[in-house]
């Protein structure tokens, strides 16, 4: 029994060593040593260099890559449906400037949070981000799903929180990802990242948006057979605007 | 607002979209690890960027709205986003500087152009193609060359600047400069 062991860790130190070995052979200072003893100009091409373990790429970034491209995506058609949102709460019919301020600014941070994302893709060596996709189907679709139905103030109201949800869920995504202890990879730095610039984010954003739907829900169940809820609305739209700070016209 | 006029401000505004989207694509590539220009990547996704997201909203959010357009049918002015050229670009390409300024050059022009074509159309338009009496939309066709056509020309005028100096020493300092000019928009 105790030989068996013995075999075995004899077998698992020969393997560390040989693993080790390898990462030598692979390391930045080893490639570029390589390459400036083969080439007479010592210039090596930049690609080429870069393109392997000089590059900015480390721990386990490679891997997580792809679900923060599309997480980058994610943002920027947020931003658009938003943007929509915005659009429509600010024509002469709808004529409900706080409500366009609301949308406009949540557009305006996923916005932001995209280049953010863009930014730190560059940091860890990440290549291009594609946008090609985000002119398929999933603008196509936004697109009909708020055609569907029209838009009123309080069903808005649960579309944003639906999609800052959504929003959340990928940042949790790329952080569960991220944190796989015990894995083959673990990147601390990401799922860091994530926290530090979006998850907080997410929940204080969700809870004021649930807050307005709560607000809105006792409000407009009050109002008379006289009337609607336009005064209801009106007078939400104009605290809106008080809190998001816009101007008055 | 006259029909012919209002369609051509839709599709600016996808035009718009389309340009902030690739300078997007631009900032990314300079900022690479392995091309390294972040002056030039502040500097397409600063400045270009926010230059066409800005306009986009202008035209729809703020100009289209004041004027009573978006009411009904808003959602075309996001339904095509048309393809925009950057993306067709090989995705590992390594090109530097020099290729990208003349790329944000001739889209600007393009852009430039798209304006002036619809100052031209709301000078005149109609609602109808038979109509024989046309609307002159003065207030529109101010607004586009005061405001916009003066941005326009005056972005044009620091990338053409930018280029020929790096036309310049392209033959003997070409790398050097690009290094130098990067710096400059730190």
């Amino acid at each position: 029994m105790n030989s068996v062991l013995l075999n075995l860790s004899v077998f698992a130190l020969l393997s560390i060593v040989s693993v080790s070995q390898a990462a030598q052979d692979s390391t930045c200072s080893a490639f570029v040593n390589q390459k400036v003893c083969s080439k007479k100009d010592q210039s090596v091409e930049i690609d080429k260099l870069l393109g392997v373990s000089c590059s900015a790429q480390y721990e386990g970034f490679s891997a997580i890559q792809p679900k923060i491209r599309q997480y980058i995506n994610a943002q920027i058609i947020d931003s658009y449906q938003l943007t929509l949102l915005s659009t429509n709460f600010g024509n002469h019919k709808a004529n409900r400037p706080g409500f366009e301020a609301l949308y406009k600014k949540l557009s305006d941070e996923a916005w932001e949070d995209a280049i953010e994302l863009i930014k730190y893709n560059a940091k860890r060596g990440g290549k291009l981000v594609d946008f090609s996709d985000i002119r398929g189907r999933d603008l196509k679709s936004m697109v009909d799903e708020q055609k569907k139905s029209a838009i009123t103030e309080y069903n808005s109201l649960a579309t944003a929180v639906d999609l800052q949800k959504e929003l959340a869920a990928g940042a949790h995504d790329i952080h569960k990802e991220a944190i796989r202890l015990g894995q083959a990879y673990h990147d601390p730095e990401i799922s860091s990242f994530i926290e530090k610039e979006f998850v907080h984010k997410y929940s204080s954003n969700i809870r004021t948006l649930a807050g307005y739907l709560a607000d809105m829900n006792s409000i407009m169940s009050e109002y008379t057979e006289n009337g609607g809820p336009s005064l209801s609305l009106y007078l939400f739209d104009e605290y809106l605007q008080k809190s998001l700070g816009v101007a008055a016209a | 607002m006259v029909h012919s006029c209002t369609n051509l401000m839709m599709q600016q505004v996808q035009k718009e979209l389309n340009a902030s989207l690739t300078y997007l694509a631009m900032g990314v590539h300079f900022s690479r690890d392995c091309v390294n220009r972040p002056g030039f990547a502040k500097f397409s996704s600063r400045v270009l960027v926010r230059s066409g997201g800005e306009h986009a909203i202008k035209f729809s959010s703020s100009y289209l709205t004041m004027r009573g357009n978006l009411t009904d049918y808003h959602h075309h002015v996001l339904s095509i986003i048309p393809s925009h050229y950057y993306a067709r670009r090989k995705q590992d390409d390594l090109e530097l500087g020099c290729p990208r300024v003349q790329d944000a050059l001739n889209l600007e022009t393009q852009v430039t152009e798209s304006i002036r074509k619809i100052i031209i159309e709301c000078e005149q338009g109609t609602n109808n193609v038979h109509d024989l009496e046309s609307v002159n939309d003065y207030h529109l066709s101010d607004w586009l060359t005061g405001e916009f056509l003066d941005e326009q020309y005056k972005g044009q005028r620091k990338l053409a600047g930018m280029l020929s100096t790096m036309r310049k020493t392209e033959g003997t300092h070409g790398k050097l400069t690009e290094f130098l000019m990067d710096k400059e928009f730190l």
